[in-house]
């Protein structure tokens, strides 16, 4: 950050000695371009996401993006804004049945219109949904990931820096950012397919920064007729991973992946319990859900939306008895098949069997 | 109220009513208060049986509008039946009325298909990715009767349910992720996941 910091102060200095003549501003301006490009050459892309984490979750902003997923283009309107030290947040849906979730703190509030529906929006939602940005274990993505700056570039009017995150092989997707010169938030990003198609983009239209946000806009309309689902965030760290105690385990992992989250979850329409699993490479992540087969069976497929595909396969169980494996993740589909396709029973000592 | 409706509005929820019946219900659900609490009420009564917890009773007036958009819609013919899916939406024809509004109905209130059923699993041989398998026929006692009389589909054809536990698995994903590492793009992923 000091690093960061440094060359802003820097930009300002020559700013302040550039005289009035013509040929003091052409030399200002060379200097001033030299100046960043030697910068931003000497900086860790990895500070750059760092603030980046940051801003989102500490600054005022109130903007308007398109997130663009599979065939899907939404519009969203989002505002942020720290009160009295704590996280406000609305997010609202510009386009379709009005919906829009509040944040305040640790509480959410999901207001939709009847004839919509928040499908199976859990009584408790993790922390920080908006606060807790795009990357969070540098460590271990630039092992499997390179960072780097790509150049500049102007998106919702504003000064961007490029950063590419490009994975290190063929069981992950990359990633494109452009995060604000001045605030380091993300105002673009993009989700890529190995023959760069652009699989999923997120991008800022429109955003303003601090004073200018209106607090006012943080209050839900509550439209007439609206129907309010009332949550409360899981403020805790997800528990800690007890990788030995799980019944089911992937054989065959990426590179990089490891179990995240590990639980077991009931599904809403009956007390069957659902073995959850979650890994991940410290940027992508994939779940596992192994649940009994349904009673009316069910399908193998393939179902993809933008970068995020499902793959379901039937593993045999310890006596034969056929599992249902679903795979959700933002992977390559030959590799999320091929770790589902892996998943086994784990074998436990006995007296510890799963029920 | 008379007995008759609790009747026929029992016979709806239990799947036991015919196209006629449920209209008659629908049409006295809009102008009847006491029978939209009925209504409610027997819902609530469904859910416990199918001993699920959290009930959102306040989710539940808008199946009405659901149901009379998927009646619609079948009466026109149109794959444009409330929140079915695409796919789901060409196998209309094949749906009864009710097996249509129960279906949306289930998809709203539990928002989480092919879960329930009963402990002697009727297991079918899955086809290879890609293609779905034949379904197990099934007898619904409540309004869970998605994934019934599209026993008969192609091979290529996916039950709405099998497209709903993938949303539902995505949706599922996507909090997981924001709980583990994401920010902004799980949440917005989450928002805008839809009723399947």
């Amino acid at each position: 950050m000091s690093r960061t910091g440094a060359i802003r102060g820097g930009i300002g200095r020559h700013r302040e000695t550039a005289g009035p003549g013509r040929a003091n501003l052409l030399l200002a301006a060379c200097v001033l371009l030299l100046w960043s490009q030697v910068g931003l050459a000497q900086e860790d892309p990895r500070d750059w996401l760092d603030d980046m984490n940051r801003a989102f979750s500490e600054l005022a902003y109130d903007g308007i993006f398109s997130y663009f997923s599979g065939h899907d283009l939404a519009s969203l309107r989002l505002v942020h804004m720290v009160v009295d030290g704590q996280q406000r947040e609305r997010l609202i849906h510009l386009n379709g049945a009005p919906r829009e979730i509040v944040r305040r703190g640790d509480q959410v509030a999901c207001f939709v219109m009847p004839g919509d529906a928040l499908l199976e929006l859990e009584q408790s939602i993790p922390s920080g949904p908006f606060a807790r940005a795009f990357v969070r274990r540098y460590d271990r993505i630039s092992e499997n990931y390179g960072l780097s700056f790509f150049g500049e570039d102007r998106v919702a009017d504003r000064a961007a820096v490029r950063v590419a995150v490009t994975p290190r092989d063929e069981d992950r997707y990359g990633y494109r950012l452009w995060l604000d010169k001045e605030t380091r938030l993300l105002l673009r990003s993009e989700l890529v397919g190995h023959d760069g198609e652009r699989l999923e983009i997120f991008q800022f239209n429109h955003i303003h920064f601090g004073d200018s946000v209106d607090p006012a806009m943080l209050e839900p309309e509550g439209k007439q007729g609206s129907l309010v689902s009332h949550l409360t965030l899981a403020t805790k760290e997800p528990r800690p991973v007890d990788r030995e105690n799980t019944a089911w385990e992937a054989r065959w992992l990426p590179e990089g992946f490891r179990m995240a989250a590990a639980d077991i979850r009931r599904a809403p329409s009956s007390l069957k319990s659902i073995d959850t699993m979650m890994y991940s490479d410290g940027l992508a992540a994939f779940s596992l859900f192994i649940e009994d087969m349904p009673n009316r069976g069910a399908a193998a497929m393939v179902s993809r939306n933008g970068a995020t595909v499902a793959v379901t396969h039937v593993v045999k169980g310890l006596r034969g008895e056929p599992y249902l494996v679903t795979l959700v993740g933002e992977l390559p589909t030959p590799t999320a098949q091929r770790i589902a396709r892996s998943v086994a029973p784990r074998v436990i000592p006995s007296g510890r069997e799963r029920e | 109220m008379t007995e008759k409706l609790k009747e026929s509005l029992s016979a709806v929820i239990d799947d036991e009513a015919d196209t006629f019946e449920l209209r008659r219900v629908l049409d006295e659900l809009d102008r009847n208060a006491e029978m939209r609490a009925l209504w409610d009420r027997y819902h609530l009564i469904g859910s416990a049986v199918r001993r699920r917890g959290g009930a959102d009773t306040s989710v539940v007036p808008d199946l009405r509008e659901q149901v009379w958009q998927a009646l619609e819609a079948e009466a026109q013919d149109m794959p444009a039946a409330a929140g079915t899916g695409a796919r789901a939406s060409r196998s209309l024809g094949r749906f009864t009325a009710l097996a249509v509004a129960a279906t949306v109905a289930f998809a709203v209130v539990i928002g989480f298909n092919g879960m329930g059923g009963g402990e002697d699993a009727a297991v079918t041989e899955v086809a290879k990715a890609g293609a779905s398998s034949e379904l197990g026929r099934s007898t619904p006692a409540l309004p869970d009767i998605s994934g019934t009389d599209i026993t008969d589909t192609t091979n290529t054809e996916i039950s709405p349910s099998d497209l709903q536990r993938a949303r539902a698995y995505m949706l599922h994903h996507a909090q997981q992720q924001a709980l583990n590492q994401a920010g902004v793009m799980s949440m917005v992923k989450m928002a805008t996941y839809e009723a399947p």
